[in-house]
């Protein structure tokens, strides 16, 4: 027996023969000399086993001989011409792929290409016969529109689509399908059109429209008038966000939340308002360079920006920059020129007529992007990647105005200072200053010098200036000559200077500085070998870094990498650190001070440039004033356990810290302490799930030993110790909210440990801290005032000032708190303002060079590229910008032989399954010849014509005789025509997943309509997202929606590339890392489970079940609820031949919703014996029919019997899982 | 059933399972397109058919593969390449010459020093079948099936970050976008078994800096979406929503099914749609799966020798030995592909305490399924592959002293180990210079590997093509050959 296979292979061998046969005579009329052509049939052959060696790659020839063009072939060679038109006997070409010499034959055994069968070198001796003609590839020569052709059934053609189809049909001695039955028709438009179904309603309005044009006036009402019009948008929109590789994440790495959804929307608003299809390319490739370019048409270059990126550390941001403008230049040659450009990044194309020179003057267009190439981790997940938009709506534009002049209005109030402040605010920090007999002096600088060879200058005001070596790491050792006993705090003053980076503080290539350690030695001046170190222990900076472990407290341990950071890079002006010893200091005659300052941050160069040291004696009154100095919050967890008493009561190890020593790990997890300067005081910080112990420490620097009030939040329960000894605790669960608890906790003087464990028992856990002020302590921007005037630059004093106020003037706390709370609502509207990413080009443009390999470190500098396209296939007009702008005017202009086409060749694919070019994405020498290649071009050149009106096209493709046909397969094409190609009925197709999802939500009634918007978490197995993502990614926890969120068009739903949405995924949706044209149309077990098993299709059911029952009527007894459904079960009850008819109809209703046809008798039966077994199983067991209806949250009507509902619910399920329900006849 | 519907059924069947263990049991599969569209498919579609449509390219020595995927990249200074030259050269800085302007990582381009870090670890030689190979004092399982392994000491990469390193050891690509290896795999062979798909993916968390993982790295590319990996998860439903709702027993589900099935027939009546025929019997391997792959889990009747073997950690769902455990049941169950992945050997810092962590998770179980394959007789016809993405540099990165370092990426030479399938057993392939910094005696790159594990399956690396976008795609790009001294025998 010969396998299927290969019995059906001959078969489609005969039929290609046929349809050359058509083509090549033109018109419709048959020939009966087939001719072969150059494009179609001579050239694949050469393609694949020619070209290799004697191709359009002058790296590779062998020979010298090329077959690609005509003066190659046909040139005069020792031997002979390889081909000689007219004259197959004289042609080389043939002799050699006859010879029957091993040695001779061509293509060579060792080539591993295949020798010709009989039917190509039969074509080849035709072709040559014939003359040999090298016609142009078809696709780059520009479309003129084609004669309609010549039928004999006129009347079966609604319009030109049909005319070509039909000669096409009639050429082939075949007939068209009869039409299909309305109610199919119905189904097949509303999912065509707007990818849901039609409601049972809205199929009997059409059944009964008897009106002739009853379908065109269907066709109309679905493109034009809501809500079908939205719907038809988010239809239409599905396919291009493939082609665009839109989704919600980076795709590499972290795969980081980006925010991108406002060009979703713009897609959405463009094919709902129905917009021409050249300003639909204009605004996508250039709308930021268009003369009057608007905030909607700079949104639309999001289109070129939806490419993966990367934010891996090690990354190198040139290499990226490379791959995000190969992207898209790929991404555009694919979408709208249907072409690989891709290919030609390393190497002349190996079978278009694109060089590699060419590939990067196209890719020239898209290179000089403001973009920075990598971008940082940072944990906003709604983040939107430089260059980007933000996009106010007009609502949160008048409030920000408003909350403008709010804060206008606040701040002038708390200016105006009371009189007398000034005043009272001297005399407050006079008599501080008494009190403590503050005085300060400025010690005279003995000696200066740096331990890895920077020059330490001293200059006349008592500072030094660091100049000269600048290493990487250093530290500075000053001798300081100070007069005064009893001193007690030091004071460090960094400077700027003008001989530093713009005149900031610190030595780094940007200004800033960080200082790892500060320590003080003292001895008598007569004395100086008897040095005795000054202990530090507590701090205090005018100003601290934010956004790391940067604070001043850590200068106190020297030694370490932790330090003290200035951000001299992003602020101006000097700042001051205090530093309080333990113990007075300073000998009478006066002592010697040595003063080390270390810089070892792992940041090279942070290194303070300018700096004076001054002291100051203080009593022991003094350190009541000060405020409590607190480190960085650091964790170490989460620690399990088994239960959630364990988790309150066992002691995994750090409550007992007295230290934060990072080095130690604590149990058999290895788990150790880190810094998180992402927890924050007066915060709702959330910490690991599950039934898990985490704790939070960090060290107190308290100047006196105190009591500090503190308030506490946390989920669930905490624990809280100072020093190893527990302070406080609650053992609750709850969620965590702000000022819970509140305690007093002792702290000893000194440095002491804070810690605290959050013992959450299930969901997020989290904590809240704050430590309040006590009473007579300074707030520590008044701290300020202690300093010598001298030492309080205006900022510095402005600060004092405000603080003073806020510390003691009524109004001015009112204002304070005013200003707060605008400042916090101004940053939550900005926050919430939607944003996205968007084009915009450099001031000047990179240069652009050829790249060897296509390797980024290897530009070919002299290949220098300028902007231009492949020369194969025009120029850009004289009078175009040599830009994107530029790029789109070319690619719109008549003479581009390819955008029209690839353009309604994808309508022509969204509405028949198939393009006209089945290659939709490869319209190049390697793509498919066009099914119909006039109807091709009628409608390409009608698309321009009509001004571009994407949406006339599909109107005419859908109002046609052929997409009205049945899809039923015909016997007598099954053979001939196995893919349909010649359109003799139509193309029976599985939905995309989308639709199917979405069907069943509409068929269900759950489905919430709602356009545009930010992307929407509907039901997904727990954990998909946790088990790829790095334990840094923003897009680790997948955190379900609520309410409408569940049941949005898919469309919406949240898409993470390195884990898509897994239903989606199995029917074939891509990951959206790339750009993809076509999807593939798979059927396996995999979509089984899911239609059965996945929880929103169970919830439809269910959902289907309870509108089916509700729907057919409260009527009849037999549908009334039962109280006590298992002991009286209403069918137990109602007469047989009552509750069989109503079964049925509802069986009716229920199929004819999810399928739009009206079940026969059979079908009915056999539905209406498994409702019955049904029935009776979950009346044997209603505690089965509760846990059925519990998957899902809709809300189920109370009205319904669970073991009724539950029935239904099954049987419904089995309706959704058809392949009626999941396929458009 | 129609006999056109028959044949179309049939290979619906196969887009999903492969080819039918008819044509495996007599030694040959069924290559590429024809697996995946049928050769009338792709005729039509004007793809080229392979001549050898009918079998593989030449006698396989293997069947079946088994990869280990060390994500984050071990660092084969401290496990399997062992420099004792470095033991002196502590703290010294890598010459120059060595280093040879070599492209580095944002990591550690801004280092001023570059000091040597030798491995604190103690090597021990381990008996093979040749001279013997030093492995590491942190492998001792693996050091006692030494006979049984190949090791590359040269292998080389072209990417210096995790993604891109790791895309292109999946993909032969650095770039998301094409097929991975077991898709490839998967559209090349088909399965042989008729209840689970073709090519497994099975993930373990590990202890270290994890790297991320992508749906891309098991994809299929632009193949069609059939031959992507299957997760098997080792919580919630193994394979997703394989388990029926709460309140639905088999029973139900049956009956249900049949429900389903009679309407469905009603629609192929009427449609006359090979697909519907199809999709009827996807739905009843869909039933068969929710049997098989529970009992595929359930290792009741695992004999107390295999919890020896691989150790206790083996009944706990997810961790590397059980993911070890349930490679081989799959294997033995004709799955073509099985990929493990462990996360965590990306040891930038604190190196030798991580490493010692996640060598404990690894070791005993890489080990025992070697020993398990081999006692079953399945190691001969099973490649079983042990890989990171790259290696990592011999200078630390960050603090160093003699027992604390860390180290960076390293492209240019880091080792992988093979077993089983035709593989040379016990021996050691290419060699590195006395830095551990350069390859200088036989250099094998990815797209070798590649082409040299295809080779073993029945497969010529260059013969494997899909065409995608007017291109013939393959795993090895235009590069790749097979590495014979890596074999037995070359089939």
């Amino acid at each position: 027996m010969i396998p299927p296979t290969r019995a059906r292979a001959v078969i489609i061998l005969v039929l290609s023969a046929g349809m050359s046969l058509v083509c090549a005579a033109g018109g419709g009329v048959k020939s009966s000399a087939p001719t072969p052509t150059y494009g179609r049939d001579v050239r694949p052959i050469l393609s694949d086993r020619c070209f290799a060696c004697h191709g359009p790659d002058a790296g590779t020839r062998r020979s010298k001989l090329r077959l690609d063009t005509f003066e190659g072939a046909t040139a005069e060679r020792p031997s002979g011409a390889a081909i000689v038109p007219g004259d197959p006997a004289a042609s080389l070409v043939l002799e050699r792929i006859h010879s029957v010499d091993e040695d001779e034959r061509m293509p060579p055994v060792d080539s591993g290409k295949r020798a010709l069968s009989e039917e190509e070198r039969d074509v080849l001796r035709r072709w040559i016969e014939a003359g040999a003609h090298y016609e142009p590839h078809w696709a780059f020569v520009a479309p003129v529109r084609p004669e309609g052709p010549l039928v004999r059934d006129a009347d079966w053609c609604r319009n030109e689509v049909d005319r070509f189809v039909l000669a096409r049909l009639e050429s082939e001695g075949l007939a068209p399908s009869p039409p299909a039955e309305r109610e199919i028709l119905a189904r097949r438009v509303f999912l065509d059109l707007t990818g849901l179904p039609p409601t049972p309603e809205e199929i009997d309005a059409f059944v009964a429209d008897a009106r002739e044009d009853a379908f065109e006036r269907l066709v109309d009402r679905l493109l034009t008038e809501e809500p079908y019009r939205s719907r038809h948008a988010e239809r239409m929109a599905q396919p291009w966000l493939d082609a665009a590789r839109y989704a919600d994440t980076n795709g590499i790495h972290t795969d980081a939340g980006r925010q991108m959804w406002a060009w979703r929307d713009w897609i959405l608003a463009a094919f709902r308002e129905g917009m021409p299809f050249d300003r639909f390319l204009t605004e996508q490739i250039a709308g930021d360079l268009l003369p009057d370019a608007t905030d909607a048409s700079r949104t639309a270059t999001g289109f070129l920006r939806n490419h993966v990126m990367t934010d891996e550390g090690g990354a190198i941001a040139e290499e990226y920059l490379v791959e995000y403008a190969v992207d898209r230049a790929a991404t555009t040659g694919s979408v709208f020129l249907g072409l690989t450009l891709g290919c030609a990044r390393c190497h002349d194309h190996k079978f278009d007529p694109v060089s590699q020179a060419d590939f990067y003057s196209m890719y020239s267009f898209f290179d000089s992007v403001e973009e920075p190439g990598l971008y940082s981790q940072l944990p906003d997940p709604e983040r939107a990647f430089e260059p980007f938009l933000v996009l106010p709506r007009p609502e949160e534009r008048r409030e920000r105005a408003a909350l403008a002049a709010d804060l206008n209005r606040a701040r002038a109030e708390l200016s105006l200072s009371t009189p007398g402040d000034d005043e009272a605010r001297t005399r407050f920090f006079e008599r501080i200053a008494a009190e403590a007999s503050l005085s300060w002096e400025t010690p005279e600088v003995l000696s200066a010098a740096a331990e890895h060879g920077a020059t330490l200058t001293v200059l006349d005001d008592g500072s030094i200036l660091a100049s000269g070596a600048n290493p990487e790491r250093d530290t500075y050792e000053i001798t300081l000559r100070a007069r005064g006993e009893g001193l007690r705090l030091v004071l460090l003053e960094l400077l700027p200077d003008s001989s530093l980076a713009d005149g900031r503080v610190g030595r780094a290539e940007n200004g800033n500085a960080v200082l790892t350690g500060i320590s003080i030695d003292a001895a008598r001046i007569d004395e100086p070998a008897r040095r005795e170190r000054v202990e530090l222990g507590w701090a205090w900076a005018d100003h601290e870094q934010q956004n790391g472990d940067f604070r001043v407290v850590n200068a106190l341990a020297p030694g370490d990498a932790d330090g003290w950071a200035v951000q001299g890079h992003e602020r101006e002006g000097p700042r001051a650190a205090l530093f309080l010893a333990d113990r007075p200091f300073g000998y009478s005659g006066g002592s010697e001070l040595r003063v080390r300052l270390e810089h070892a941050s792992g940041y090279p160069r942070h290194v303070i440039g300018r700096f004076r040291v001054r002291v100051a004696r203080a009593s022991e009154s003094l350190l009541e004033r000060l405020p409590t100095a607190l480190g960085t919050w650091h964790v170490v967890g989460p620690f399990h356990a088994d239960s959630r008493a364990d988790v309150f009561g066992f002691a995994f190890g750090p409550e007992s810290a007295t230290e934060l020593d990072r080095v130690l790990e604590y149990s058999s997890e290895k788990l150790r302490w880190r810094s998180d300067f992402g927890l924050r005081d007066g915060a709702l910080n959330a910490l690991p799930s599950g039934v898990v112990a985490t704790y939070v420490g960090r060290r107190v620097y308290a100047p006196s030993a105190r009591e500090v009030p503190v308030s506490l939040g946390s989920d669930d329960g905490f624990r809280l110790y100072v020093a190893g000894s527990e302070v406080a605790s609650r053992e609750v669960d709850r969620g965590l909210a702000a000022n819970q608890d509140r305690a007093v906790v002792p702290f000893p003087r000194g440095s002491s440990m804070l810690v605290l464990k959050d013992v959450n028992t299930g969901g997020v856990g989290g904590f809240y801290f704050r430590a309040d002020a006590r009473a007579d302590e300074l707030a520590s921007d008044l701290v300020a005032g202690l300093l010598p005037s001298d030492a309080r630059w205006t900022a510095l004093d402005a600060r004092l000032s405000l603080a003073w106020q806020l510390e003691r003037s009524p109004t001015a706390r009112d204002a304070r708190d005013r200003i707060a709370a605008i400042e916090a609502r101004a940053t939550a509207l900005e926050d919430g303002m939607s944003r996205t990413m968007v084009m915009k080009e450099l001031a000047e443009p990179r240069s652009t060079y050829v790249l060897e390999r296509g390797e980024y470190d290897k530009p070919d500098k002299a290949r220098p590229v300028a902007r231009s396209v492949p020369a194969a296939l025009g120029r850009l007009p004289e009078d175009a910008p040599k830009n994107r702008l530029g790029l789109a005017r070319w690619m719109l202009a008549p003479e581009n032989p390819l955008v029209a086409r690839v353009a309604v060749n994808r309508l022509f694919e969204l509405v028949y399954g198939a393009g006209l070019v089945r290659s939709s994405e490869d319209f190049g020498l390697q793509g498919e010849w066009p099914t119909h290649p006039e109807l091709l071009d009628w409608l390409a050149v009608t698309l321009r014509e009509s001004g571009w009106d994407s949406r006339g096209i599909l109107r005419l493709l859908v109002t046609s005789s052929t997409y009205r046909q049945s899809s039923a397969r015909r016997v007598d094409l099954a053979e001939r025509d196995p893919e349909n190609r010649l359109l003799a009925s139509f193309p029976r197709a599985r939905l995309s997943a989308e639709a199917i999802r979405d069907s069943a939500l509409h068929v269900a009634g759950l489905l919430v309509e709602e356009f545009g918007g930010r992307s929407v978490k509907p039901y997904q197995p727990e954990g998909l997202w946790q088990e790829v993502a790095m334990p840094a990614s923003n897009t680790r926890a997948y955190v379900r929606g609520m309410g409408g969120d569940l049941w949005r068009r898919s469309i919406y739903t949240y898409w993470k590339r390195a884990a898509p949405p897994p239903t989606l995924a199995t029917f074939d949706a891509p990951t959206r890392e790339s750009c993809t044209i076509r999807r593939a149309s798979t059927n396996t077990p995999l979509q089984a489970l899911a239609l059965w098993n996945d929880p929103q299709f169970v919830e439809a059911a269910r959902a289907l079940a309870a509108r089916t029952l509700l729907e057919t009527g409260p009527a009849s007894s037999d549908a009334a609820p039962s109280a006590e459904p298992s002991t009286a079960s209403a069918a137990a009850t109602r007469s047989a031949g009552e509750s069989a008819n109503s079964d049925d109809a509802r069986i009716a209703l229920l199929l004819r919703r999810v399928t739009a046809r009206n079940p026969d008798a059979r079908e009915i039966e056999a539905a209406r014996t498994t409702l019955v077994e049904l029935r009776e199983r979950y009346r044997l067991a209603p505690e089965d029919a509760q846990l059925l209806l519990g998957v899902g949250v809709a809300p189920i009507p109370p009205e319904l019997d669970p073991v009724e509902l539950a029935a239904w619910t099954l049987v419904a399920s089995a309706a959704l899982s058809l392949d009626a329900a999941i396929t458009r006849n | 059933m129609h006999p056109h519907d028959e044949h179309a059924l049939d290979l619906t069947r196969r887009r999903f399972f492969g080819v039918g263990a008819r044509s495996l049991s007599a030694g040959l599969g069924l290559l590429g397109l024809g697996a995946a569209l049928g050769r009338d498919r792709a005729l039509g579609m004007g793809l080229p058919i392979p001549e050898t449509a009918s079998g593989l390219h030449h006698a396989p020595k293997a069947k079946r593969v088994v990869y280990l995927h060390m994500e984050g990249a071990p660092s084969q200074l401290d496990l399997y390449d062992w420099k004792p030259a470095l033991r002196d050269r502590f703290d010294q800085e890598i010459p120059d010459s060595i280093r040879g302007g070599q492209r580095l990582t944002g990591m550690t381009s801004g280092q001023a020093r570059f000091p040597c870090a030798p491995s604190m670890f103690r090597f021990d030689r381990a008996e093979n079948r040749a001279d013997g190979v030093w492995l590491s004092e942190l492998i001792p399982h693996t050091a006692a099936v030494a006979k049984e392994l190949c090791f590359v000491h040269s292998m080389r990469t072209e990417a210096i970050n995790h993604e891109p390193a790791i895309t292109f050891f999946q993909t032969g690509n650095q770039q998301p976008g094409r097929p991975s290896f077991g898709a490839w795999s998967s559209y090349g062979l088909g399965s042989e078994n008729q209840d689970l798909p073709a090519f497994v993916v099975l993930i373990t968390q590990g202890f270290g800096n994890m790297q991320a993982l992508s749906a891309r790295f098991w994809g299929a590319g632009f193949l069609s979406s059939e031959h992507q990996g299957c997760r098997l998860r080792s919580s919630g439903d193994p394979v997703l929503f394989l388990a029926d709702p709460p309140g639905v027993s088999r029973a139900d589900r049956r009956k249900l099914l049949d429900l389903q099935s009679e309407w469905n027939a009603r629609e192929s009546e009427r449609a006359l749609d090979p697909e519907v025929r199809a999709r009827i019997a996807q739905a009843e391997l869909a039933y068969r799966m929710q049997a098989s792959v529970p009992g595929l889990l359930d290792l009741s009747g695992e004999p107390a020798s295999t919890f020896e073997l691989y150790g206790e950690e083996a009944r706990k769902p997810g961790t590397f030995a059980a993911n070890c455990l349930l490679a081989r049941r799959l294997l033995e169950r004709g799955v073509r592909f099985v990929q493990l992945y462990l996360r965590g050997w990306d040891q930038h810092t604190n190196l030798p305490a991580e490493l010692r962590l996640q060598c404990a998770a690894a070791d005993r179980a890489q080990a025992a399924l070697v020993t398990d394959l081999k006692q079953r007789g399945l190691l001969d016809d099973t490649i079983v592959l042990c890989a990171g993405e790259f290696g990592r540099t011999v200078y630390s990165q960050g603090d160093l002293t003699p027992t604390n370092y860390g180290r960076d990426h390293h492209p240019r030479c880091f080792t992988v180990w093979l077993a089983g399938g035709g593989f040379a057993p016990g021996i050691t392939y290419g060699k590195t210079d006395d830095w551990g910094y350069n390859v200088v005696e036989n250099p094998v790159d990815v797209h070798e590997l590649h082409a040299t594990l295809l080779w073993q399956l029945g497969i010529d690396h260059e013969r494997l093509t899909y065409r995608h976008q007017g291109r013939d795609f393959r795993l090895t790009d235009v590069f790749g050959r097979v590495v014979d001294g890596l074999l037995t025998k070359r089939a």
